[in-house]
């Protein structure tokens, strides 16, 4: 291996790694205590592609924008990150977020599921109600079958 | 022929039943009144229904005129006295008195009156005959006329009854003469100037000749001495007259003169006929009680004791007897060779063999025997005749055998080649192998019945379905089982369905044969045979199609009522009972099948009824199908329902980014 392309595989994605994990700590833990329900739900749900930390995910990211935006301009200042989770309402607003995320998720999936539900049953419905008329008409068929 | 209300035949002849019945040759007779005119110069024979009428003669010499002869002039169903249907045949009344009445004495004719009032005139009318293709084979004293002493005579009716049937023995060739009254057949016109010759001889010697003896007795005695000896006997009549006799009694009816050259006496006078005598044996041979001197006789004593001469001829007797006291060898040596060949052991019990054997050896015995089957004598084109009088009673059921039998061998063939015949033995043939083949034909098509009205156009059908009614034509079928009301749902037995599918020239055999099969659910369709029957009652009620048959119809319905099912759709179904039942409600035959036999509404009915079943399976499949995909349709919607919050996330994201970025 040269020595420029030695620099550019491992020397530089080193250094960079090692900018962001000093830079993301400060920020880090507020950000994973706002997002708790959905690092929660990312460990429990098991469903392929994870449909439902996604909607937590975006739910809670509307929820605690404008304390993402303040993190973000303080600039990972550790003692002004964690008095600002403090406040109660911030927090609450971001889980609130979370839990309405997954309450219109799972809503949204009972009412989908009972709608092709009773579709089905009416699909059923009406296959009886022509096999019936058929059966009326044509005995004879049925009876030569 | 429907008969009219007031029972007229043809609705133009009135029979009188308050006047004295006139004689009809033997049968029974009715003076008629014809209506079209006030004619009264014709008169009814009455036809028994087992001996039927001469159609073929009917038909053509109603519309003959010959001179000296009794023709017929129309026949029909009319109402006899008690009002009873009866098949007449119509023809003019004779005028005068019949020149030999029973065995009353009379002054002997002349020889000239002979000459011109009897055999001239006579033998003129036979010529015609001849020439139109038929015999008269009723020549006998009481049913030749004389209008007046010295006028020419008349030969009288012949038509309502079959050839030779009621002409005594005396009559007769002596081979006609042997056979059943039914089996004598059309003949030739040689036998009419055999009975002319024999009435030639009684008027001469004015007597009735042989008065007093057996039918038996006449043939055995003109067999043994020959024709003209048995009938002249002792009397002494003119020598022109024997020889006229001489040659109009030959024994071989291609010796006897053609009626054209008795119309000139002179010239069949001076015709010698070349006979020879038969040998005659030094000692008789006993067959029976009959104590035969010849062969001819041998021939005839046999075919009246089957039994034994068949025995005679499987012993020795009549080989010894041959060559022996007869002196002829070669005739046994020839017999032998026939016993030889056709023998069978006894203890095979083959009577069929022994029916062979008699019917070969009386054949070469007599060259002009008639056919010797079972004990029963007759010429084969005779059959139709003798197959009408089979009608199932009594000893005519052994009748019917007897025809079944000689139809369904190779009698005919053996017979016809073996001798000489006095009809084209082709033409036998042919008869024989149609009337064979109609008798092998399965079902009602076929068999006896239909044979026997296929062979007699004019017999009325025997059923005990129509009652006492005179069933002759296929308009009379309907008629009759209407008044006879029957309460049985099949209207058609075996014996009519052989009368209609004769009188149809085997139209509708097919469902004549349906009809014949047992009635089986598995093998019979919803109504199959009800309908058959439908089919042939209304194809019966197109002869009158505004005519309604109620008790017929209503007899029908219950057969055929079934025959809806057919329809898979109910409302098809329920229309057509509905139609079907007005229409029997009206007895309009032809609209209950009409109601029913419905080729293409049928097709459309099945071709709907496989789209409805097609439509069935599909449905069913897609039902068992639903549960199946029912936990996948839910993993899609809780799948939508997932994606759906993730959009409504992300536009709240949306909302919420530019919402703080312009605020």
């Amino acid at each position: 291996m040269k020595g420029g392309a030695a620099l550019k595989s491992i020397v530089l994605p080193g250094v960079l790694l090692g900018g962001v994990i000093a830079l993301a700590i400060c920020g880090a833990l507020p950000t994973l205590s706002l997002f708790l329900p959905t690092v929660l739900m990312l460990c429990l749900e098991q469903e392929p592609g994870r449909p439902m930390t996604r909607t937590l995910l975006l739910f809670g990211l509307a929820g605690s924008w404008d304390a993402l935006v303040a993190f973000w301009r303080v600039g990972g200042q550790l003692p002004v990150d964690w008095m600002r989770l403090l406040d109660l309402y911030i927090l609450a607003r971001a889980w609130l977020a979370q839990c309405l995320g997954w309450l219109l998720a799972e809503g949204l999936t009972l009412l989908l599921v009972y709608l092709a539900d009773r579709q089905a049953v009416q699909i059923r419905r009406s296959a009886h109600a022509e096999i019936g008329a058929l059966a009326a008409e044509w005995r004879n068929a049925a009876d030569d079958g | 022929m429907a008969v009219p209300e007031d029972g007229w035949i043809n609705g133009i002849y009135e029979v009188l039943a308050g006047e004295a019945p006139l004689g009809g040759g033997g049968l029974p007779g009715f003076s008629v009144r014809d209506h079209r005119n006030g004619r009264r110069d014709l008169m009814a024979v009455q036809v028994a229904r087992d001996a039927p009428a001469r159609s073929l003669a009917i038909g053509t010499l109603s519309n003959l005129t010959i001179d000296n002869m009794i023709l017929p002039v129309a026949s029909g169903v009319g109402l006899v006295p008690g009002k009873r249907e009866e098949f007449f045949v119509i023809q003019p009344v004779a005028t005068g008195r019949a020149v030999l009445d029973s065995s009353q004495s009379f002054t002997p004719w002349s020889e000239r009156a002979l000459l011109d009032n009897l055999l001239r005139p006579a033998a003129i009318a036979l010529d015609r005959m001849h020439h139109a293709g038929f015999t008269h084979r009723a020549i006998r004293g009481n049913n030749v006329f004389q209008p007046w002493e010295g006028a020419p005579v008349t030969l009288g009716g012949a038509w309502a009854a079959p050839s030779a049937a009621l002409q005594p023995a005396v009559f007769e060739p002596p081979y006609s003469a042997m056979c059943h009254p039914s089996g004598r057949g059309e003949g030739s016109i040689a036998d009419d100037v055999y009975a002319l010759g024999v009435l030639l001889i009684a008027l001469a010697t004015g007597a009735v000749p042989m008065t007093g003896m057996s039918a038996e007795e006449i043939i055995h005695s003109k067999l043994e001495r020959g024709s003209v000896a048995a009938l002249i006997g002792r009397h002494r009549i003119a020598s022109g007259i024997v020889d006229l006799a001489r040659g109009m009694l030959a024994e071989d009816p291609d010796h006897r003169p053609l009626p054209v050259l008795l119309a000139d006496p002179l010239a069949a006078r001076s015709r010698r006929v070349a006979a020879r005598p038969p040998s005659r044996a030094q000692t008789p041979l006993g067959v029976a009680g009959l104590a035969v001197w010849d062969v001819r006789s041998l021939a005839f004593a046999m075919q009246r004791a089957p039994e034994v001469g068949l025995r005679l001829l499987r012993g020795t007797e009549v080989d010894v007897w041959l060559r022996r006291a007869l002196g002829d060898p070669v005739l046994a040596s020839r017999v032998e060779e026939v016993v030889r060949e056709t023998v069978s052991p006894p203890d095979k019990g083959d009577t069929s063999s022994g029916q062979y054997l008699l019917l070969h050896c009386i054949t070469v015995l007599d060259r002009f025997a008639p056919c010797c089957w079972r004990g029963v004598a007759f010429f084969p084109d005779g059959i139709g005749s003798l197959a009408a009088a089979a009608d199932g009673a009594g000893e005519r059921v052994g009748l019917r055998d007897v025809v079944s039998s000689f139809l369904l061998s190779d009698a005919l063939p053996l017979w016809s080649g073996a001798g000489e015949r006095r009809a084209d033995a082709a033409v036998l043939r042919l008869d024989w192998r149609q009337n064979r083949m109609l008798l092998q034909t399965p079902g009602w098509a076929g068999g006896f019945a239909r044979l026997r009205y296929g062979l007699n156009p004019t017999q009325p059908c025997l059923s005990p379905l129509v009652g006492e009614n005179c069933v002759v034509r296929l308009s009379d079928i309907l008629p009759a089982l209407e008044r006879q009301a029957p309460s049985r749902d099949w209207l058609i037995d075996a014996e009519l369905a052989g009368f209609m599918s004769a009188r149809m020239k085997g139209r509708l055999d097919g469902e004549f044969n349906t009809l014949s099969l047992p009635e089986t659910p598995e093998s019979d369709p919803p109504g199959h045979r009800g309908l058959a029957q439908l089919r042939i009652l209304a194809r019966l009620a197109e002869i009158e199609p505004t005519r309604r048959w109620p008790v017929l119809a209503k007899s029908a319905l219950r057969s055929v009522e079934a025959a809806t099912l057919r329809w898979h759709a109910t409302t098809q179904r329920a229309q057509r009972q509905e139609v079907l039942h007005n229409a029997a409600q009206e007895g309009a035959l032809l609209l209950m099948l009409a109601a029913l036999d419905d080729p293409a509404s049928l097709q459309d009915d099945a071709r709907r009824a496989q789209l409805a079943s097609d439509r069935v399976q599909a449905l069913e499949y897609d039902l068992s199908q639903i549960g199946a995909r029912q936990a996948l349709h839910r993993l899609d919607a809780r799948r939508s329902g997932q994606e759906a919050a993730a959009a409504c996330g992300t536009i709240l994201l949306v909302a919420v980014v530019v919402w703080r970025a312009f605020s």
